[in-house]
């Protein structure tokens, strides 16, 4: 058989015109990356904490103003719960004298994780004003057995 | 590599098998459910009294603040039972055991050691802060420091307050016993959610099982029915299912043999290829009334086939409903049993014929014979027998059909016939067919068909057997093959009759003269002398034969013999008898005559024979010698009488007649001689011949 045409290359200047016009046109219309948008907001902190019975550990005390994450563990054996409370002015007990008034702080309250087993991690993001600060665990006789911290907002 | 075939077993039990295997898997996921079931009420035994032991200790702490503040007080109060309780209460709880009654409360109950391990660790620590706790009322009631009390469970009670300690530890230990105690109904509910699934899981795995199977089940019986399927319809027997008058079910089988549909075989339409001479079995057989049956069945091609079917009533069988019919075709057992038949009959017809004709000992007899057979073969077929005569030149129509009469063949000499020269049977369907015996054309009856059975004896035509019958039906093959039996052992019968008669002839006759020879004729004259017949004799002697011999050879004596031998044979009656005596002597025997009335017809004959011989032939004469019954009592001695005559005439110069006398004898023997010299005188008269000439 007789090839009498020969094979055509194909057009390869063409192509890579073609394809240098397309990335052009991508980075045109193209949103702007999440790199950049994070180059303009300021990384949270990250606070690790951990409950036990009946104490609370704190790694870093001392934050600046902004956003916050809490990374929370219960190392039990019970049940906790984690709350953050403004304490700028001291904390009210409740009339029973062994819980916070936490309707009383409700207000000064910054955020807070529900009742969580033992051995489960959660994560609180809130954002912290520079002042004093309790990271406390209220739920009957905890906070009076110990289960308190201070953490401070410059 | 060639894989053998796997062995095919239509009856095999899968069915069996998986249907076995279906009632195993649900009895296994019912025992594994009950085992799960079991497990779990196991587990779950006494959870409530748990749960409420659990919620118990919390009220039990509070309880023992109070009764501390009591006791405190002043109050008359047991902290140290209500201590006892919650240090028992929580140890049952973490290992097991009896948990002892709060007083007024509930009653005892055994519980089952904690297992797991998170709420294990509640309860140990539920176990620290009691032991704190009773610590802290103890110190507390002792009036010691209670800031000094051993903190075990991990709390940091800060305050002073003894009893704000105390009722923190309280609030604690109320608090993790609450904790513990939704634990342990959070476990318990988890078990019983767990085990649902798990039941679910098992139910939901027995029916997937139990669905595969059926599946398995359904495939395994599709099969066989395909198996069955393909057994019922490449059989070659044929099945009908019968009910009431109709048919249900015809098999592949029929519709093959019959070519009809399978519409139109069921229901009544099935008569249709029935024999209508077997309908009315056939449908009594369809009300249950016969076990073995055995009818015609029209098939394809418009031909009949036998069936031999074996009745089975299933009537009662839900399943049928109705009288199953399983038929063969023995066409062909049933034309080999006709055949068998067609032969024994011919085989009797041919041993009754042989019998027979054994019987009968001339051809008349044997014609009786071929003519019975004819009507045993047909009572309808014209048929004759054509024998040829002794000359074999003609043939004579020898035995007719009595009752159908003769098809009148006119052939008249065996080799103008067809069948005797092709030496075997030739049938022809019609006479007007070009390849026709021409000698069936214009008949009287007009067209026929006819077969012509050549017979043969010993290899040579006899003649033929001849039968016709309405054109384009000829005789029966059956017809045609006794007919071929009655032409060979009728030939063979009549060929030994006249070979028989034949030897007989020779035995009595003289072969020269055709007359009966010395013997035949002694014993008709004994015949005649023992009935007392009377009858005359003479003894005829040619004159000069031995000189006739000489003179003009052997060939004109026999010829002489001959002439004198017919010449006799004229002028004698039929009932007279005439035999060659020996040499040129001839015995005459005239019975109802004496010997004057012989010496006339002696006359007679040497008369005749000199007239005869006036023709230019060689002349010769004969002398007589006469005597009768009459004259002596013996044949021995009226023999010898006539020899006295013949010698008288002899001497007397020939030609001429005498009567011997017994004084004759003696005068020309001598007296001394006696007469019982006269053969001899006799013979030397007749060796005399030249001399008195």
């Amino acid at each position: 058989m007789t090839d009498i045409g020969g094979v055509r290359k194909p057009p390869v200047i063409a192509c890579a015109v073609l394809f240098g016009l397309a990335l052009i046109v991508a980075a045109l219309f193209s949103r702007p990356s999440a790199g950049a948008a994070r180059a303009t907001t300021k990384t949270p902190s990250v606070v690790r904490v951990v409950e036990r019975d009946f104490h609370i550990s704190v790694v870093h005390g001392h934050l600046t103003a902004g956003t916050v994450v809490f990374r929370v563990t219960n190392r039990g054996p019970d049940e906790h719960e984690f709350i953050v409370v403004r304490a700028d002015h001291g904390l009210p007990m409740r009339p029973d004298g062994i819980t916070l008034d936490e309707h009383a702080l409700e207000k000064n309250i910054a955020g807070s994780i529900e009742p969580a087993p033992a051995g489960q991690t959660n994560t609180l993001r809130v954002t912290l004003k520079s002042g004093r600060y309790a990271l406390v665990c209220n739920m009957f006789g905890h906070y009076m057995g110990g289960m308190h911290a201070p953490l401070v907002v410059r | 590599m060639t894989r053998a075939a796997r062995e095919f077993r239509p009856f095999a039990p899968r069915a069996r098998t998986t249907i076995v295997a279906i009632v195993a898997t649900s009895a296994l996921v019912l025992a594994a459910s009950a085992a799960v079931s079991i497990w779990s009420t196991g587990k779950s035994r006494n959870r409530a009294a748990v749960v409420e032991i659990a919620g118990r200790q919390r009220t039990l702490a509070e309880r023992y603040v109070t009764q501390i503040l009591l006791v405190r007080a002043g109050a008359q109060a047991s902290p140290d039972r209500t201590g006892v309780l919650l240090t028992q209460s929580v140890n049952a709880l973490l290992n097991g055991g009896q948990v002892p009654a709060v007083e007024g409360d509930d009653d005892e109950v055994v519980v089952q050691s904690e297992t797991d391990p998170k709420i294990r660790a509640e309860i140990v620590e539920q176990r620290k802060l009691i032991n704190d706790l009773l610590a802290t009322g103890t110190a507390l009631l002792a009036h010691r420091r209670t800031a000094t009390v051993k903190q075990t469970a991990g709390e940091h009670i800060q305050t002073r307050d003894s009893l704000l300690r105390l009722r923190v530890l309280s609030a604690l230990t109320s608090n993790v016993s609450l904790s513990s105690a939704r634990e342990i109904a959070a476990k318990t509910d988890e078990n019983v959610s767990n085990t649902v699934k798990l039941q679910i899981a098992l139910g939901g795995i027995g029916v997937l099982v139990s669905l595969l199977l059926a599946w398995a089940l359904i495939a395994t019986t599709r099969r066989q029915t395909a198996h069955f399927r393909s057994l019922v319809t490449s059989s070659t027997d044929l099945v009908l299912v019968l009910s009431g008058n109709s048919c249900r079910y015809a098999s592949s089988a029929v519709e093959r043999l019959t070519g009809q549909p399978y519409s139109q075989l069921t229901g009544r339409g099935i008569l249709r290829v029935i024999h209508e001479d077997d309908r009315e079995r056939f449908q009594a057989a369809q009300q249950g009334d016969a076990k073995e049956l055995v009818f015609r069945m029209r098939n394809a091609a418009g031909d009949w086939r036998h069936l031999e079917a074996h009745l089975t009533d299933l009537r009662a069988d839900r399943h049928v409903r109705g009288i199953v019919l399983n038929s063969r075709d023995i066409t062909e057992r049933v034309r080999l049993e006709q055949e068998l038949t067609r032969q024994a009959q011919r085989d009797n017809f041919g041993s009754q014929l042989v019998e027979a004709l054994e019987m009968a000992d001339d051809e008349g007899s044997a014609y009786d014979v071929v003519r019975r057979a004819m009507v045993e073969i047909d009572e309808q077929t014209p048929m004759e027998l054509l024998l040829s005569d002794s000359s074999r030149a003609h043939l004579d129509q020898t035995a007719v059909h009595p009752y159908a009469g003769a098809p009148s063949c006119p052939v008249d000499s065996p080799y103008s016939c067809v069948a005797v020269r092709r030496g075997h049977p030739v049938v022809f369907e019609t006479s007007e067919a070009l390849n026709a015996c021409p000698k069936l054309r214009d008949r009287e009856q007009g067209p026929c068909s006819a077969v012509c059975v050549p017979i043969s004896f010993m290899g040579r035509s006899l003649g033929v057997l001849h039968a016709t019958g309405p054109e384009g039906a000829p005789p029966t093959k059956e017809q045609v093959a006794q007919l071929t039996t009655l032409a060979t052992q009728s030939g063979a019968r009549i060929g030994t009759v006249r070979a028989f008669e034949k030897t007989q002839l020779q035995a009595q006759t003289d072969g020269l003269t055709g007359l009966i020879n010395r013997r035949t004729l002694e014993t008709e004259l004994r015949d005649l002398m023992r009935t007392g017949r009377p009858f005359a004799l003479a003894l005829a002697d040619l004159d000069h034969f031995k000189r006739l011999n000489d003179t003009h050879g052997h060939e004109e004596g026999d010829r002489s013999l001959r002439l004198f031998s017919h010449v006799v044979r004229q002028v004698l009656r039929d009932d007279d008898f005439v035999a060659r005596w020996g040499g040129e002597e001839f015995l005459i025997a005239l019975p109802d005559a004496d010997a004057v009335a012989a010496v006339e017809v002696m006359e007679r004959i040497r008369g005749n024979l000199a007239r005869t011989l006036d023709g230019g032939q060689v002349r010769f004469t004969a002398s007589f010698g006469i005597t009768d019954s009459t004259a002596a009592p013996s044949l021995q001695e009226l023999i010898q009488l006539a020899d006295v005559g013949l010698y008288l005439s002899k001497a007397s110069g020939r030609d001429r007649v005498s009567i011997g006398e017994w004084s004759e004898t003696r005068e020309a023997l001598g007296a001394a001689n006696g007469a019982k010299r006269a053969p001899a005188l006799h013979r030397a008269a007749a060796e005399d011949e030249p001399s008195p000439d």
